[in-house]
């Protein structure tokens, strides 16, 4: 692919954005004095601002150029994963564990498990959460490092450096509230930088209705019916009918349950933003008004995808071919050329975008890839500092301390990231290997929460042994099937092949599936064997044992009570599904 | 909070904003294509971060009007 020039003014917007992440650093750091305001923002964030950091944190580097990937593959079923998935859980965690999370008096969530469950449950989810945080900041920076090169010639170790080097400064000067803040004004700028790719894409390929009519034909092309790229559940009936390659039970019950419920209601990066509220009124509206924006995100982040290969499948050449290690064109097994569709989103801006707008667009590119980098490590750090440093290593300590551990760890999360981020340049499949290691730790977590959070009977041992479980049902299931086209290894089928499926994201869903039942089943047996925990060292832990959380809700004008705000995403939610039925 | 988030968020924009329209009729030159959307863009930007920035100076002399009130009257518990 041939790398494009900036002109000065590119840089000079670039250095901006550089120069007031780090003055937003700089500013913040005169707040922070204690742990509490350094890890939990001291839980003064509005609603509205955790709302938006919730969303930022999420929109990292596999999100933006991910999902633009996904859209050019797969078409607007990718829209799934934000309307089926993200969506619902989103809802879920804002009204049912929010209250847990926050009220718990927890710093993060392994540190619920801690007060729900036993030590060594939280042990299990800090030091799985803290490899699996400090990794995928890794990849994230590699694949960075490695677009900007593509694209821009630039050097892949000085541009992961330099990404590192100003996330570092931010995030050890103000913490979490740095973090955050920065956060929010990363997602107004992704905004920005991608918004007027949407315009000039539906332009140029004559609006939705000329979209569809060039989507129609490459769909065709390739044995599908003509919707298939651009209707998103018409075609879920049968796995050969659709690009994913997924039946709608899978969709739903491995996409929309398991996965998504495990990422958003469990993991501690986008958590920790709720967490930082400044009431628990707040924290509950935090995901809420997240879901706002993230529900019309498929047309920044998948339109543009779908864009590009409507372009290229009709002639443009806007989406390169995918190369091998000996730089030949990769072809698959009927001969034609694999597209890199990772370069979709990218290929994009440089074929709309000037110089100027371009300098925009990359650092809106620049711009996710940060939020999602200091996302991790302000999670890391917590999680490093309570959960397993103050836990396990040195208690009882100064909280002048503990706010010195933190700065540190976020050092060494940095360096960590950076280290795997070298690491990452060994290895073809990182990124796969990156949605296994979450497959595998993420899919039986949320049976793990439900029953903890839900069920009062739920015990430590129980907890422990299903997690473990379901955790070793993901490698097994894995290490037996194989999605279509692959080859044993990274992919699947270690332990030899006992079912192919249509794609790796149905392979994916079901996997997530496997672990999800087998931990809730596990949970469950070893619960009805051991002895539970008094009902009295459960209250405002268990849902059964705790006062309603919108019992003050009334006080609230209407649109600002978590019911109706929840109400209204899911209606909103429902009537995108019906209208790209 | 140490200050109004919707501050450092419009400095961006408006310093964004200014960038975009001063290359796009300055050095592509609003006749053409590119100069155009810089030009559009860059408006749109300078107008969002202007906004944004009242909301965020209103909401400051706001919280800090009632920071002072209660260092003077302080709240009875």
């Amino acid at each position: 692919m041939k790398t494009t020039g900036l002109a000065l003014v590119d840089y000079a917007i670039i250095a901006v954005y550089f120069l007031f992440v780090l003055g937003v650093g700089w500013l913040v750091r005169r707040s922070v004095h204690t742990s509490k305001d350094f890890f939990e923002a001291g839980r003064r964030t509005p609603a509205w601002v955790a709302g938006l950091a919730f969303v930022s944190a999420n929109l990292g580097a596999q999100e933006v150029i991910g999902m633009g990937a996904s859209g050019a593959k797969y078409g607007i079923a990718t829209a799934h994963f934000y309307w089926v998935g993200a969506i619902p859980a989103m809802v879920f965690v804002a009204l049912f564990m929010m209250p847990f999370y926050y009220g718990s008096r927890a710093r993060s969530v392994p540190e619920y498990l801690r007060l729900r469950f036993d030590e060594k449950t939280r042990a299990f989810n800090a030091g799985s959460f803290a490899i699996m945080t400090v990794f995928s900041s890794g990849v994230s920076m590699y694949a960075m490092g490695k677009l900007f090169n593509l694209l821009l010639g630039w050097d892949m170790d000085a541009s992961m450096l330099a990404a590192a080097g100003v996330v570092l400064a931010y995030t050890t000067l103000g913490g979490l509230t740095s973090a955050i803040y920065n956060e929010v004004l990363q997602f107004c700028l992704i905004v920005a930088g991608l918004l007027p790719l949407v315009f000039l894409g539906l332009r140029d390929v004559g609006g939705w209705d000329g979209l569809t009519a060039k989507l129609g034909h490459a769909a065709t092309a390739q044995g599908y019916p003509p919707g298939a790229y651009t209707e998103a559940w018409r075609h879920l009936g049968d796995p050969s009918q659709n690009p994913v390659g997924v039946e709608w039970l899978g969709l739903v019950m491995g996409l929309g349950f398991v996965l998504s419920f495990g990422y958003w209601c469990t993991d501690f990066l986008v958590v920790q933003r709720a967490m930082a509220a400044d009431s628990t009124t707040a924290a509950r509206r935090t995901p809420l008004i997240a879901a706002i924006p993230k529900m019309v995100f498929p047309a920044l982040v998948i339109l543009p995808g779908m864009i590009a290969f409507a372009l290229t499948a009709s002639g443009g050449a806007l989406i390169p071919p995918k190369l091998t290690g000996t730089l030949q064109p990769l072809l698959d097994a009927h001969g034609r050329q694999v597209l890199d569709y990772d370069l979709a989103t990218p290929s994009m801006l440089l074929h709309y975008f000037p110089n100027g707008m371009l300098g925009l667009g990359l650092t809106a590119l620049l711009a996710s890839f940060m939020s999602g980098m200091a996302g991790n490590v302000t999670a890391f750090n917590t999680v490093w500092t309570y959960d397993i440093y103050q836990s396990y290593i040195r208690r009882g300590a100064s909280d002048a301390h503990y706010l010195w551990v933190g700065r540190a760890a976020t050092v060494g999360g940095v360096l960590l990231s950076i280290g795997a981020a070298f690491v990452a340049r060994s290895f073809n499949n990182i990124m796969d290997v990156l949605q296994l290691v979450f497959a595998f730790v993420n899919a039986p977590l949320f049976a793990t929460f439900a029953l903890g959070m839900f069920w009062r009977r739920t015990t430590g041992h129980g907890a422990f042994v299903g997690l473990v479980s379901g955790t070793l049902a993901a490698a097994i299931h894995h290490g037996l099937t194989l999605p279509a086209g692959a080859v044993p290894g990274v992919k699947g089928g270690y332990f030899g092949v006992l079912h192919v499926f249509p794609s790796e994201l149905a392979q994916t869903f079901w996997t997530a599936i496997a672990a999800f039942t087998t931990c809730a089943l596990v949970t469950t047996l070893v619960t009805l064997v051991t002895r539970p925990r008094p009902d009295a060292e459960l209250r405002g832990l268990v849902y059964s044992l705790t006062p309603r959380a919108g019992s003050t809700d009334a006080q609230l004008t209407w649109y600002h009570r978590p019911a109706v705000l929840a109400a209204f995403v899911l209606v909103a939610t429902l009537v995108l599904n019906l209208i790209f039925w | 909070m140490p200050v109004d988030v919707r501050l450092p968020i419009s400095g961006l924009f408006v310093a964004v904003g200014l960038l975009l329209l001063g290359y796009g009729t300055g050095v592509e030159g609003v006749g053409t294509s590119a100069g155009e959307l810089n030009v559009i863009w860059g408006g749109v930007m300078l107008l969002f971060g202007v906004l944004i920035g009242y909301y965020g100076m209103r909401t400051e002399r706001r919280s800090r009007s009632i920071a002072e009130r209660n260092a003077t009257h302080p709240v009875a518990e």
